[in-house]
């Protein structure tokens, strides 16, 4: 296979959304299966946030409720 | 039965339709509520198990008209793309340019020779459907292709996410895939940070919930990856038949069986209007497309299958709730008013009922979008709050907290608001949702007069981003309708996207 210098990869790692890759590229081009498997795995991890961010938004809405019953009605 | 039973029989009857209205106002609300709780759902509902490394010799159509501006710097991100060259081909159908576009791309062809192809059609105009099935017929006459990336002349794919759909399509199950496109113009304004929220909310927020339910309503035009069986199974072209033909090949693909995924990790970036006049157009030719898909789709609406989800009740649900919000906003108001003079006790209730649902949906709704994409989120936090529009939020918090508005704020500042000016304000807000639309379309008229460039954004701030793609909704409405004349009407693109 032909090896290419390996190309920037800083945003492989952008945003939380976007997980952690450890298993490095084997090349910009083609970073192998090992680090496609992993970056597949942190995606689906990452996923896992929609549950904590969910929460929050609702959290949110229930403090509005709160304020509501508390002071209008 | 005595004349005195009849018009209580009619006073009720007229209640009840009233209220079936407002009942009818409420649906919208509700489905956008139940969409966004369902994306938490897919930390655990998603296709990444099913994915794997898969990097198949793609071929990439780019339809092409006078794009002299931007196709050089999409060619060179194309081939920068974190992808085995060896299995990358670039197919630029020229529409019958009649700017530089040719001289563009030869350049390119010959800088990545066996990489970038120059095809021309010399009748152009025809619209984008017609140009991809130039490029598609050449790319089907070999078995070379393994998958088919359509996207627009514009968009600009980051280094990753090509790779982040073809692994998706490791799954045979899997027809087609789908990217995040986000606003990416460098120089922003209001209406690129409206649009930039929207498609948060209605890409990475909505789309996600769509995968939890197993149906997409849209591939993205620009950024659509199909397998080479998909586009065999779907007619081995893309309809020409319609404005819509995206929605149409995303249709297609889940009626023949196979599943079309959302990837809110491969992101690429376009450029967006920056003049109501220009998105009015754009979406125009999509909303006009809706209605096709709606009239064309019409045996699959409600009608559960057991090879796709398209016929489920949660996917009509969203997509009339679409379709149809402009509808139902007019029910609203009309059923509001009617109340109010029928039995304004009634109207009272279900007024807050309604609203106070809508601002803890709208709550929860931007709270969660903007925590999706933190970095359209941060930059377009103003067009976030207000993506209902200043009036509609007033309107919301006059529901949510009672007496507030009315009440409490004007005692606090020393005035007491006259019996009159109650009930004017109170049949304000009740006709406000269709009133935001009326304003919206003002917002449209006055942008080309001198006051337009000060006038339209304030007026868009006031009844807010959601009502005018009602309008257009409502102007999609009229022009099928009167069977207007469909042509392809490009959106311009000058090259202001960075990556």
């Amino acid at each position: 296979m032909k090896h290419e210098p390996v190309v920037e990869l800083k945003h492989a790692n952008e945003g939380s959304n976007a997980g952690k890759v450890d298993v490095l590229p084997l090349t910009g081009r083609n970073p192998g299966d090992a680090f496609l498997r992993q970056e597949i795995e942190d995606n689906r991890k990452a996923e896992r946030v929609l549950v904590l961010r969910g929460l929050i938004a609702v959290a949110l809405v229930a403090a509005l409720v709160v304020v509501r019953q508390v002071f209008f009605l | 039965m005595n004349s005195v039973d009849w018009a209580t029989v009619g006073y009720n009857a007229l209640l009840a339709l009233l209220l079936l209205f407002v009942a009818i106002g409420a649906v919208p609300i509700l489905a956008t509520a139940y969409q966004f709780l369902a994306i938490p759902f897919h930390a655990f509902f998603n296709h990444y198990k099913r994915a794997r490394p898969y990097l198949p010799r793609v071929a990439i159509i780019v339809p092409a008209w006078n794009e002299a501006a931007v196709i050089g710097e999409s060619i060179d991100r194309l081939m920068a793309l974190e992808y085995p060259r060896e299995n990358l081909r670039i197919y630029v159908v020229d529409d019958a340019s009649t700017d530089s576009t040719p001289q563009v791309v030869q350049a390119k062809a010959a800088q990545y020779p066996g990489n970038v192809f120059h095809l021309r059609r010399e009748k152009g105009g025809e619209g984008k459907a017609h140009t991809l099935n130039h490029g598609i017929r050449i790319v089907l006459q070999d078995d070379w292709m393994q998958a088919l990336l359509i996207m627009d002349a514009d968009v600009i794919f980051l280094p990753n996410s090509l790779r982040r759909l073809t692994r998706h399509l490791g799954d045979p199950r899997v027809g087609a895939v789908t990217a995040y496109i986000a606003e990416g113009s460098a120089d922003k304004n209001y209406l690129t940070r409206f649009i930039g929220m929207e498609y948060v909310l209605s890409q990475v927020a909505a789309r996600r919930a769509q995968n939890v339910l197993g149906a997409l309503a849209c591939l993205a035009g620009g950024a659509q990856l199909h397998s080479r069986e998909n586009l065999i199974d779907i007619g081995g072209e893309i309809d020409t038949s319609s404005l819509a033909e995206d929605t149409v090949t995303t249709f297609k693909t889940q009626l023949g069986g196979r599943r079309v995924v959302f990837e809110p990790h491969a992101v690429v970036l376009a450029e967006e209007p920056r003049k109501i006049a220009d998105l009015w157009k754009q979406r125009l030719r999509w909303a006009r497309g809706n209605v096709y898909v709606t009239r064309r789709f019409r045996k699959v609406w409600f009608r559960p299958s057991t090879k796709h989800r398209l016929g489920s009740f949660s996917f009509g649900l969203f997509w009339f709730s679409i379709f149809l919000l402009p509808v139902a906003m007019v029910l609203s108001s009309v059923g509001l008013i009617g109340l109010y003079f029928l039995h304004s006790s009634s109207a009272t209730i279900v007024f807050r009922a309604t609203w106070a649902l809508a601002a803890a949906t709208y709550v929860y709704s931007i709270a969660l979008a903007v925590q999706l994409d933190g970095k359209t989120g941060a930059r377009s936090w103003r067009e976030a709050v207000l993506f209902p529009g200043l009036i509609s939020i007033v309107v919301m918090i006059t529901a949510f907290f009672p007496n507030l508005i009315e009440q409490r704020i004007p005692e606090a500042l020393g005035w007491t608001p006259s019996a009159t000016a109650l009930e004017i304000w109170t049949l304000f807000v009740y006709a406000w949702i269709t009133l935001a639309m009326l304003g919206a379309w003002i917002a449209k008229l006055v942008e080309k007069t001198w006051i337009g460039g000060f006038l339209s954004p304030l007026l868009i701030y006031l009844v807010g981003y959601g009502p005018l793609l009602c309008a257009i909704t409502i102007d999609s409405y009229v022009k099928e309708a009167r069977h207007a004349d469909a042509k392809w009407d490009k959106t311009e693109k000058i090259g202001r996207v960075v990556g």
